[in-house]
């Protein structure tokens, strides 16, 4: 089934859902197990929800199950929720990298200077060079190359 | 139910209002994705020790097992993804940082903190996947979210193509325009990629194998010529 599942809930407590209500937070009970999805609720008393919702902690003054079903709450996104924590995230331009040759991977941002700011991890400038990468058949090639050239300058006729 | 389901499928192969539509094929409108992560390689997103979600982790390991990353082959097995799961989730660029070099030493990665979305054109035209936030989307019922995920293709002119890793397995494509919206959160978009360039590895066997048939050609050549001197004498 793709994307969208029907969840059950217990129904009765708490006199039904209003049938506008908003996504958000529920506390459902599927296949046995009460879990907290991102859903809304249906006019007969069911939850669609999206799965997988991410909302493990449950709130702090929680209530049962079947009312947090029944009776939703305005939806709560707490801003970590998904997994990234905006107020951490910069204002300024930043470019950090460890990579020293992302300067040859991306020649196109140092023709824009104003992207990188103050830091030691900024965007290294480009410094022209060879590189040779290590395959996994480089070191066997290698090896089988050199052997036959060596056997061939040995046979060399004097 | 089964006709709610049916006509829930059939509105999510359509373009909602926002332009948004969910494919099982990273293809669309005659545009591929320049990174076309396997649906075998997507991976869905947790909650780390406290509970706050991993969306950025499950972006980063999406990505680097595509791009052949060694130690991240694994998927939710690596280093970097149990490392996750025992700290709390919630993440930003420090924090990632830390982490990548404390459980995927050595491997080069770069992140990008700003608001002009070309930096996606120019990452995406690489054939780079990228982690980028996104504020919003339709699974969300386009309410705001702070979320990472992997876009896996983006065009100024044309279209972005997105792997959710609360929904994977599928492809969420939609008018580069409407994602560049989404991208910034806040203050600023994040975009965050493993630099190793894609195709790397097979690049460096056949430069291997390369070499392996010139000392062939020429230990064939020294006996030819030597068998030429035989002759002759």
């Amino acid at each position: 089934m793709v994307g969208v599942i029907l969840a059950l809930v217990l129904m009765g407590q708490g006199g039904g859902l209003q049938a506008a209500s908003p996504w958000g937070w529920y506390r459902v009970v599927i296949n046995g197990s009460v879990q907290t999805v991102w859903g809304t609720p249906l006019p007969d008393g069911r939850i669609w929800y999206q799965p997988p919702t991410v909302k493990p902690e449950d709130p702090p003054a929680a209530k049962p199950a079947i009312e947090q079903a029944v009776e939703p709450a305005e939806p709560e996104i707490n801003p970590l929720d998904f997994g990234v924590d905006v107020d951490r995230l910069g204002t300024d331009p930043v470019v950090e990298t460890n990579d020293p040759m992302l300067g040859e991977l991306l020649p196109e941002l140092t023709q824009t200077p104003a992207t990188a700011t103050g830091s030691e991890r900024l965007l290294p400038k480009i410094e022209p060079r060879i590189t040779v990468e290590i395959g996994p058949y480089t070191v066997p090639a290698l090896i089988v190359g050199a052997a036959i050239l060596l056997a061939s300058l040995r046979r060399r006729p004097t | 139910m089964g006709v709610i389901l049916a006509a829930l499928l059939l509105v999510n192969q359509t373009p909602d209002g926002r332009g948004e539509v969910a494919l099982d094929a990273p293809k669309y409108q005659g545009q591929s994705a320049s990174a076309p992560i396997p649906a075998a390689m997507h991976i869905r997103n947790e909650g780390g020790s406290n509970g706050a979600g991993l969306c950025v982790i499950a972006s980063v390991l999406c990505n680097g097992r595509y791009q052949g990353v060694p130690a991240l082959k694994d998927g939710k097995a690596s280093e970097l993804w149990r490392g996750a799961k025992s700290r709390p989730g919630g993440y930003y660029p420090g924090k990632l940082r830390e982490l990548v070099e404390k459980t995927v030493p050595g491997e080069t990665y770069a992140s990008f903190e700003q608001r002009d979305p070309t930096i996606l054109d120019t990452l995406s035209r690489k054939g780079l996947p990228i982690g980028a936030t996104m504020s919003t989307g339709a699974m969300y019922n386009y309410r705001p979210i702070h979320h990472m995920i992997s876009l896996v293709h983006y065009r100024t002119e044309g279209y972005a193509c997105v792997v959710d890793n609360n929904d994977p397995g599928h492809f969420r494509w939609m008018p580069a325009a409407e994602f560049a919206r989404r991208w910034v959160d806040g203050a600023t978009g994040w975009a965050w990629i493993w630099t190793r360039r894609p195709g790397a590895a097979m690049a460096a066997g056949v430069a291997a194998w390369l070499l392996l048939a010139t000392a062939a050609a020429i230990a064939l050549g020294t006996t030819r010529r030597r068998r030429a001197v035989l002759w002759s004498a």
